[in-house]
């Protein structure tokens, strides 16, 4: 144990550097005033709360792999909460199962801002392997489940209130890349203060990553 | 991370800080899985339904639904690196799962920095995995008849480094946890023990049989190939608490390590096999049993053609979650987590 203790002083961290921001984001991240209201009223932080609507556990797995040391999403001001009430934003996963939709709109109610950050889920087989069976356990697919357990009343509330999805988590190469999905989620049709926070999360992530090229922050 | 769990709803009876009786609720997450698989038609492989059972075990459920079953009728025609394959990619899934919950454990009994470490040995296979294969969990390259892709030299490079990667840590960590026994090990230990009573109406596999005496392993006993020609030992321990849970797991990622040689097996001269599955008329009927990290995991299948006519998926949690009850009874509420994360069991597998 003093020994394991003891070698962290000498050892680089393994932490890796954030992802490089893009030229698209750096366009839309211009508005200073933009800027200063979403700091005004989240601070430089978010909070999340996951909900497991129905998954098969693959997007906890991987969200779970967030926090290990490679990832470390914490430095960023992103937390994952153990309550609705505590929460900025709620992260759904799997395709609303009718056993979970009163417990999601409850959720979704005891939430202060009332605002579903995202989906995950796999929208559209990507590549010829994954077949449209996979398809199925899609949160943010529009079409998902036509069949069973979704009703059409689950999917009509959860168009109306996600307003970010994002592809399946599972198996892509840069899943837990926290900007790559801020990014997106800038990109889309959300409420205009949180489209600004988003922002101003992602331009952090970029001031840390120009620190760190530049040796201000000791990185590896 | 707090939270960040499938849901269920456990209902305690206590007496003070005793649990008299617990009882669990589970069904959230039932997507209707086997009538899904009914209604396919043939343009999709069996296979893929299950595979999103329990996201966690999608390998073993895939290798369980496209193994060859056992009657010669629906026997496919499995190239022998494809079933070397297969059992390697069971092996790293094994790996995998099991060093996230030896730190999980660890976690809940406060001893954080194990989990810190475990998590960075899980991340690494999980990378390699995703070099050499395509996906960080190995979801969609077991596909009946065979695999969907072969492993190539610098996938085999990078799983040698991580499998090499895992032993000093892992033997660290053994003897750290030896160490920690009083510290942290005591009330695993005394705590949790299951009832033998439970343990002998329940059947159950696993690490959870395995540590209380059960000496149960699919790839042992049925047996499957290529598990018939390798050499690997069933750690088996008596005590039955979560102290047993978390060294039968432990051992288990050594006997894993000796398995999953990416170098070993039979040469690459034939293709690994992408074929689909034979679409041969009349009904044909077949059912497996896999060893997954949970336990054993049982698939049925009838087929009609390419159409499957009806199905059933059993997972190694339906033994499993009755024990949770069992185990939990006339202990503290307060160690309810660190019990529930030893058994690890799947919602979404039991739920379907």
């Amino acid at each position: 144990m003093r020994k394991l203790l003891f070698q962290s002083f000498f050892r680089a961290p393994l932490t890796e550097p954030a992802p490089v921001a893009g030229p698209g984001r750096r366009r839309r991240t211009r508005s200073r005033c933009s800027q200063r209201a979403a700091r005004r009223r989240l601070g430089r932080s978010l909070s999340i709360r996951e909900i497991d609507a129905g998954s098969c556990n693959g997007c906890e797995l991987e969200i779970h792999a967030l926090n290990n040391a490679y990832y470390d999403v914490e430095r960023f001001g992103i937390r994952f909460v153990a309550s609705p009430r505590h929460a900025d934003v709620l992260l759904v996963t799997g395709p609303v199962t009718k056993n979970m939709r009163e417990a999601l709109k409850r959720t979704h109610d005891a939430t202060p801002g009332s605002e579903v950050g995202g989906c995950i889920g796999r929208l559209r087989p990507r590549r010829r392997l994954l077949l449209p069976a996979a398809t199925q356990w899609s949160a943010a697919s529009r079409r998902s489940f036509p069949s069973t357990f979704t009703s059409p009343a689950v999917r009509r509330h959860r168009r109306r209130s996600c307003r970010h999805c994002c592809r399946c988590l599972i198996g892509r190469r840069k899943v837990p890349d926290p900007a790559a999905a801020l990014r997106r989620a800038s990109q889309s049709r959300l409420r205009p203060h949180f489209r600004k926070h988003l922002e101003q999360i992602s331009i952090r992530i970029a001031e840390e990553q120009r620190a760190m090229s530049k040796g201000l922050v000791c990185g590896r | 991370m707090p939270g960040i769990i499938e849901p269920g709803h456990f209902r305690f009876t206590a007496s003070g800080e005793t649990v008299v009786r617990l009882e669990q609720r589970l069904g959230y997450t039932h997507k209707g899985i086997e009538g899904l698989m009914t209604r396919r038609r043939s343009s999709a492989t069996p296979q893929n339904l299950p595979a999103a059972s329990p996201g966690d075990s999608t390998v073993a459920y895939a290798l369980c639904a496209s193994r060859e079953p056992s009657k010669p009728r629906c026997s496919f025609d499995v190239p022998a690196r494809a079933v070397w394959l297969r059992a390697l990619l069971a092996e790293l899934e094994r790996l995998a799962n099991h060093l996230g919950d030896i730190g999980a454990i660890c976690n809940d009994a406060s001893f954080a920095l194990m989990q810190a470490h475990c998590n960075v040995l899980r991340e690494d296979v999980l990378r390699a995995a995703d070099i050499a294969f395509g996906h960080r969990l190995m979801r969609d390259v077991i596909v009946p008849g065979g695999v969907a892709r072969d492993l190539d030299e610098r996938g085999k490079r990078r799983i040698r480094a991580a499998l090499d990667n895992i032993q000093r840590p892992l033997s660290r960590a053994d003897r750290t946890l030896r160490q920690h026994r009083l510290a942290s090990g005591s009330h695993r230990r005394h705590r949790h023990r299951l009832a033998r009573a439970g343990k002998a109406v329940c059947r159950a596999g696993g690490y959870v049989g395995r540590a209380s005496g059960r000496a149960f392993d699919a790839r042992r006993a049925p047996g499957y190939a290529p598990y018939y020609d390798l050499r690997f030992d069933v750690p088996v321990l008596d005590e039955g608490d979560v102290n047993a849970r978390v060294w039968i797991r432990i051992r288990e990622v050594e006997q894993s390590l000796s398995l999953a040689q990416p170098d070993s097996g039979p040469s690459a001269r034939r293709r690994a096999a992408a074929c689909r599955s034979p679409s041969e008329p009349g009904p044909r009927e077949g059912m497996a049993l896999v060893e997954g990290f949970r336990g054993d995991i049982m698939v049925w299948l009838r087929l009609d053609g390419g159409r499957i006519e009806r199905c059933h998926l059993r997972d190694p949690s339906w033994f499993q979650w009755p024990l949770l009850e069992a185990a939990i009874e006339d202990n503290i509420v307060a160690d309810f987590p660190l019990c529930n994360k030893s058994f690890n069991c799947s919602y979404s597998g039991q739920d379907l």
